[in-house]
């Protein structure tokens, strides 16, 4: 039996087969308009789009959306932004993470760039133009109906595209690595681990925290990063480590972002500034959890933020070289303190950011 | 008869080996230009210095006995930030031996008791060598730092501390250009997970003035 054979007896209509080879050698207009609208106040906002097939998916051109939105694409060097009502998205081809002025997402599919058109999936559409720039759109003309009335959801604090912000813990160390060890042989990956346990269950009502390890087992660096960035899809990510030093003088708690862009790209532009906010109100939050000022924020170009694709910061808890605070880092009251200081930082920077 | 094409042969062989003698002395003396280049040497200026070949010249030893005194970073006792402590060094004429000489620096400790220095004591290196581009190599013997603390932070004081101190102007000598970045190998590799564990060195590192403490001294 050959393919056409198997196509007739399996009744894969001919249309199908012609999606289906069309996906695979690129993008072909294919489908039907599509229509979109939102109500803003007493404004209407409507689109109607030729629906094209790009790889397969459903997609229609970002452009022509934003344009009849009355809205500005700009596409530089792999990056795309959108100007809208007053909000602007930064979008990276083949990437589903959009950084926009009032929010931090991810859409379903990657949008992507054939012959000179930007295409976004039909079903990215309404998240793209809600969480990006609040606008409500919907699929057909259903906002044409009266306006909405008071009182409806919208989307939650601390929600990202509709769900809970993912919030990765990792614990540093672990396994055959132990980190660094005091003087009274207190262990940093048993610390990190403890803290990072009990930051995940205080983040549990506001966010979705997800830990790169639950037990004492060894991951490297890479397998971190590439957990928090794919499998674990994390929208901010919080590393827990001790501090060391060659004297056992240093003492307190440290806060180490994402260093500065070498490059202007407006994503990782804002990964930054997240980082820092983000590390800032945990330095604060610490501060205020253990009544110790915090030693400083400060950018560093650690290996877990060399592919990270998120804001991410590394919290050393406190210097476990010191013989003084190793004592505190492993009692358990204290630790309570530490991760009380880690969640608050972390919840203040999501109501911050959705507000 | 058969003289006359044996020795036609002979002669073209014997062409033939010159030419390739000559062809790996030429690509020897390109390859020896090239390694005094990566040292921050010209090697046109040298042939101009060497008084016949019985001069030698090696790059660790300063061709100046001239001493120089220079500021050099540590970490302040509380190992937040880094301060500047003035050293003297034999000053020479290449920017990459003044370099060294400073590198050496870095690893005595430090002035005060209190202040520490950002290498330990046992910190050994496999060759330092200074790029076109103003690029500083340094190979460290990977064991020597086997007692250096393992955290960000520390790793950032070490790392700022070296770079901070080797890309200072005062540093620069009539021969070699500037040291704009440091790149750190170790064991002639790039660094893995094992040392650094947290800081990443896989670029070359610019300094860093955020990390030196604001001082009367430093402003």
């Amino acid at each position: 039996m050959n393919f056409w054979d198997y196509a007739r007896v399996s009744k894969v209509s001919q249309r199908s087969l012609l999606y289906f080879c069309v996906g695979l050698f690129g993008a072909s207009a294919i489908a039907e308009p599509r229509t979109f609208s939102a109500r803003v106040g007493e404004d209407v906002y409507t689109c109607t789009v030729e629906e094209t097939s790009v790889g397969g998916l459903a997609s229609v051109s970002l452009k022509e959306v934003v344009r009849q939105l009355g809205g500005q694409v700009r596409v530089e060097s792999g990056a795309v932004r959108v100007t809208l009502l007053g909000a602007t998205a930064n979008i990276v081809l083949g990437d589903t993470r959009i950084a926009s002025t009032h929010n931090e997402f991810t859409i379903q599919h990657p949008a992507r760039e054939f012959e000179n058109e930007i295409f976004i999936a039909v079903s990215d559409v309404a998240p793209l133009f809600n969480y990006g720039f609040k606008l409500n759109l919907q699929r057909g003309d259903a906002a044409l109906a009266p306006p909405v009335t008071p009182g409806q959801p919208t989307v939650a604090p601390s929600s990202v595209a509709g769900r809970k912000l993912i919030v990765v813990i990792d614990a540093g160390h672990g396994g055959t690595d132990p980190g660094e060890s005091g003087p009274a042989g207190a262990e940093e990956r048993t610390i990190s681990l403890a803290i990072a346990l009990r930051v995940a269950e205080l983040l549990k009502e506001v966010c979705t925290p997800v830990l790169t390890r639950s037990q004492d087992q060894g991951i490297s660096t890479r397998e971190r990063v590439g957990a928090a960035n794919v499998t674990l899809r994390g929208d901010v990510l919080v590393s827990i480590h001790t501090g060391a030093s060659s004297s056992p003088v240093p003492s307190g708690f440290e806060v180490f972002c994402l260093p500065p862009p070498t490059a202007q790209d407006p994503r990782l532009q804002m990964m930054v500034q997240r980082s820092l906010a983000l590390g800032q109100s945990i330095a604060n939050a610490m501060t205020g959890a253990t009544g110790t000022p915090a030693r400083g924020v400060h950018q560093v170009p650690a290996l877990i933020f060399s592919s990270l694709q998120m804001p991410g910061v590394i919290v050393e808890t406190g210097f476990i070289t010191n013989p003084t605070e190793e004592a505190l880092l492993v009692n358990a009251e204290y630790q309570e303190k530490l991760a009380q200081g880690i969640a608050n930082g972390v919840v203040a920077y999501v109501k911050g950011m959705t507000q | 008869m058969s003289d006359a094409p044996n020795k036609s042969n002979l002669r073209s062989i014997g062409m033939v080996a010159w030419a390739l003698f000559t062809l790996v002395l030429f690509f020897c003396v390109l390859l020896l230009a090239n390694e005094l280049m990566k040292s921050g040497r010209n090697p046109l200026e040298l042939a101009e210095n060497v008084d016949g070949l019985s001069v030698p010249v090696t790059p660790s030893a300063p061709s100046a006995s001239e001493l120089r005194d220079v500021p050099i970073y540590v970490a302040s006792a509380d190992g937040r930030m880094l301060l500047p402590e003035r050293r003297s060094i034999p000053f020479g004429e290449f920017t990459v031996e003044n370099c060294r000489a400073a590198l050496d620096e870095l690893r005595k400790p430090s002035n005060t008791g209190s202040n520490m220095s950002v290498l330990p004591a046992s910190a050994e290196y496999n060759a330092l060598f200074l790029t076109e581009n103003g690029e500083l190599v340094i190979d460290f013997v990977t064991s020597s730092l086997q007692t250096t603390a393992k955290s960000t932070g520390s790793e950032a004081l070490m790392v700022y501390g070296i770079v901070n101190s080797l890309t200072q102007d005062v540093l620069r000598a009539q021969n070699g250009g500037p040291v704009k970045t440091v790149r750190f190998l170790f064991g002639g590799e790039a660094p893995g997970e094992s040392f650094p564990a947290h800081f990443d060195l896989s670029q070359p590192i610019a300094p860093n003035a955020a990390w030196i403490l604001k001082t009367e001294a430093t402003q």
